[in-house]
């Protein structure tokens, strides 16, 4: 009973006392090792490679955004110089004082209409 | 068994080594074909690709703006969109061109022929409105293409026109600033490549951000958009009135010479630009610089400032005007009044022709001649406008008497309005000549200053006291019993010269009795000179004297001008109008003042020279009938 108790190498505890035990353990913990670096591997690889294709895809789609904010500004900046010549326009004298005589009824001051400031 | 192990194994081995042959030939054939294509024919397939994968465009760089002193825009680029084919390629003309008609708003027989024609490329019409360019862009049909070009608006219309030019439909310069500048102007657009995908969305896949559109340098002007539209509408009312065959304006800053206004009527828009140019057409002619006129009596003021330069005249001298004709040179001398002894200051205030010419004849006209050069008469002013004329000033070797004298009051001589401008501003400020200018800096795209322009004082023409006795007689001129009072605004001193000169007849090369120019050249205020004016108006019908005609132009423009510039009436004679308020006075006090004006218009100066004209003490003789008695 003693010698059984003692004939369970399995799960004894003197592991380093089963050689053939000692290198079938080493040799599945390599294994669990490098398929377990190789999984991991293979997912740093999945996920660079699905970072570069999101990556690239990006920069298509910023890309298009590019150009169409090129496109807006482009556009915005032609408004803004019809604008530009809009305002110019209202600023014409010739036209000011078109509109001032003939909408508004405006005329030059008359001598007794002028205050001087001194 | 062991014999069908050793051919099976046979069999395998040369399936393998035909298994490895065709994969490795296979392989082979690949590399070589890739060497082929990316080695030997790699230019062609890059091109290839390029053609399917990039676009070119061109980044717009917009024609710099042209502003005014005051930093208004005169001139500025906007994009405007023209409408082109591809001949031959519309599927149905006569419906497109009958559509394209519409829109356009033009027969559609020619637009008809363009679609038809065998060119591979068609410009249908250029610059389209903003309206037309989305019209057509809806009805989508393929051949129909419209491209980005760029239109150059004027805001300001006339004013300032000719100053300013215009450009032809592609962009290039043709008259005035636009056609001098037309370097520093023009934009260089910049070429960029652009991927398209299989659809032909554009795709911006360069490191680089896409360049914006730039704009070209521009040209800040030293006219003042104000300055020349009160030029221009005082120009305009004078012509109306008189029913002139033109007229032009000269507004200089007496100091810095620079051009505030400078207008020739009949004005011109630079917005509207007949497709087909009549070549008789002047088509935005500056006449104030290209034109030459005969100055008559204000030519007086250079001849009495060399003659007092050269020290044979004094102020007080007095010359006989042989009671209104006489014979000088072999040719009969008129004056309009008749006048006996006068000073040298009556002579230009009552403006002799007699006189002059006596003072011509003994000035001499090798004397004459260069002080003439020396005022800039006969050469060119150097302003940067394209077309200017130089003038018409006779070689001194080639003048006969009868030319020297004449020439004393302003005939046989052709001058521009600038360079009357530009010499009256010598005796304005002390006597300096300098060139006037027109541009005062050229701006990068940003608005900042990267080239100045100022102008070039070259020669001393005059002394200073020379200078001031001039402008001294100048002022007489404008006071009561001179040519030109209507000259003198309300409020301000003025100092100038009349003249009416009769026109040349191109059929009989004689004088016209009926056709005269009339001018009038000054400066205000006369004794702290800000404004040079010169008013030339070309043949007026009902009244033909440059005190009448061309005075009260000076006399408005000067009116709203110096205020606008921050020069206030001021002085005892400078009281403003009857009726006008004055801000923190009492009404008697502006009474008063108002009231002065008259007493205190004759300076102290003037008055001894009148009171001491009839005292005569010694004389000189001079050449022919001339006499000219000194008071010592």
């Amino acid at each position: 009973m003693r010698r059984g108790k003692e004939s369970v190498p399995v799960f004894s505890i003197k592991l380093e006392s089963d050689p053939g035990f000692q290198k079938k353990g080493r040799s599945s913990v390599r294994i669990w090792a490098w398929l377990a670096s190789a999984i991991f591997l293979c997912v740093v690889f999945v996920i660079c490679a699905v970072f570069y294709v999101w990556l690239y895809v990006e920069q298509i789609q910023n890309g298009y955004r590019l150009s169409k904010a090129y496109e807006e500004s482009e556009l915005l900046s032609n408004v803004q110089r019809k604008l530009t010549i809009e305002w110019s326009r209202f600023r014409d004298p010739q036209r000011l004082e078109e509109i001032g005589r003939n909408q508004f009824g405006l005329s030059p001051p008359r001598p007794d209409q002028k205050v001087v400031m001194r | 068994m062991r014999e069908q192990r050793k051919s099976l194994n046979s069999r395998y081995w040369s399936c393998r080594m035909l298994f490895h042959f065709i994969v490795i030939g296979g392989l082979c054939a690949i590399v070589i074909k890739a060497f082929y294509l990316q080695v030997i024919e790699h230019s062609f397939w890059v091109d290839r690709a390029n053609a399917c994968l990039n676009t070119r465009f061109t980044v717009p760089a917009y024609r710099g703006t042209i502003y005014d002193r005051q930093g208004r825009v005169l001139s500025y680029s906007v994009p405007q969109r023209s409408l082109y084919a591809f001949g031959g390629q519309i599927a149905d003309p006569d419906k497109t061109a009958a559509v394209l008609s519409q829109i356009l708003n033009e027969p559609a027989g020619p637009i008809q022929k363009k679609l038809t024609s065998t060119n591979h490329f068609v410009w249908i019409k250029r610059q389209l409105t903003d309206q037309q360019a989305l019209e057509i862009e809806r009805l989508g049909v393929p051949g129909l293409n419209l491209a980005d070009e760029y239109k150059r608006f004027y805001p300001y219309r006339q004013v300032g026109g000719q100053i300013v030019g215009f450009v032809n439909i592609d962009g290039a310069g043709i008259e005035g600033i636009e056609k001098s500048f037309d370097d520093v102007l023009r934009g260089k657009p910049i070429p960029v490549i652009q991927f398209r995908d299989g659809g032909r969305r554009p795709l911006w896949l360069n490191s680089a951000a896409p360049p914006e559109p730039a704009e070209s340098c521009g040209v800040k002007l030293t006219m003042d958009t104000f300055i020349q539209y009160v030029a221009e509408s005082e120009l305009e009312k004078t012509v109306e009135k008189y029913r002139a065959r033109s007229a032009e304006v000269v507004v200089l800053d007496a100091g810095s010479r620079e051009v505030l206004a400078m207008a020739s009527w009949p004005f011109f828009d630079p917005n509207i630009i007949p497709e087909k140019k009549d070549p008789k057409e002047e088509l935005g002619r500056d006449h104030a610089i290209s034109d030459a006129f005969e100055p008559g009596s204000t030519f007086k003021v250079f001849l009495m400032s060399a003659a007092l330069d050269q020290n044979l005249v004094r102020e007080r001298d007095k010359i006989y005007c042989e009671a209104g004709q006489c014979i000088l040179a072999g040719h009969c001398i008129k004056d309009v009044h008749a006048h006996g002894w006068l000073t040298m200051q009556e002579v230009v205030k009552y403006s002799s022709n007699i006189g002059a010419a006596k003072i011509a004849l003994h000035l001499g006209s090798e004397k004459y001649a260069r002080y003439i050069h020396d005022f800039g008469f006969g050469s060119l002013t150097g302003i940067a406008l394209p077309g200017e004329f130089k003038g018409i000033v006779r070689a001194q070797k080639r003048w006969r008497q009868i030319d020297l004298a004449v020439t004393g009051f302003g005939q046989s001589i052709g001058v521009t309005s600038l360079q009357l401008a530009n010499a009256i501003a010598v005796i304005a400020c002390g006597g300096e000549y300098g060139t006037p200018i027109i541009a005062g800096n050229v701006l990068d795209g940003q608005g900042r200053s990267v080239r100045q322009f100022q102008s070039i004082k070259t020669r001393k023409v005059i002394s200073k006291r020379t200078a001031d006795q001039v402008r001294a007689m100048m002022e007489l001129v404008t006071e009561e019993g001179g040519t030109g009072t209507h000259a003198a605004p309300e409020g301000y001193t003025a100092a100038g010269k009349t003249g009416t000169a009769q026109v040349m007849d191109k059929a009989t090369k004689r004088y016209a009795s009926n056709k005269y120019t009339s001018v009038f050249a000054g400066f205000i205020p006369a004794e702290n000179p800000r404004l040079v004016i010169t008013v030339v108006v070309h043949e007026p019908r009902g009244a033909i004297y440059g005190g009448v005609v061309a005075a009260p132009v000076f006399r408005e423009i000067a009116t709203k001008a110096l205020p606008y510039l921050g020069v206030m009436p001021s002085g005892p004679g400078s009281a403003p109008s009857p009726g006008t308020h004055m801000a923190g006075a009492s009404g008697a006090h502006t009474k008063q003042t108002a009231g002065s004006k008259k007493a205190a218009a004759v300076k102290p100066g003037v008055k001894s020279v009148q009171k001491a004209a009839p005292e005569e003490s010694a004389s000189t003789k001079s050449p022919g009938s001339v006499r000219i008695v000194s008071k010592n």
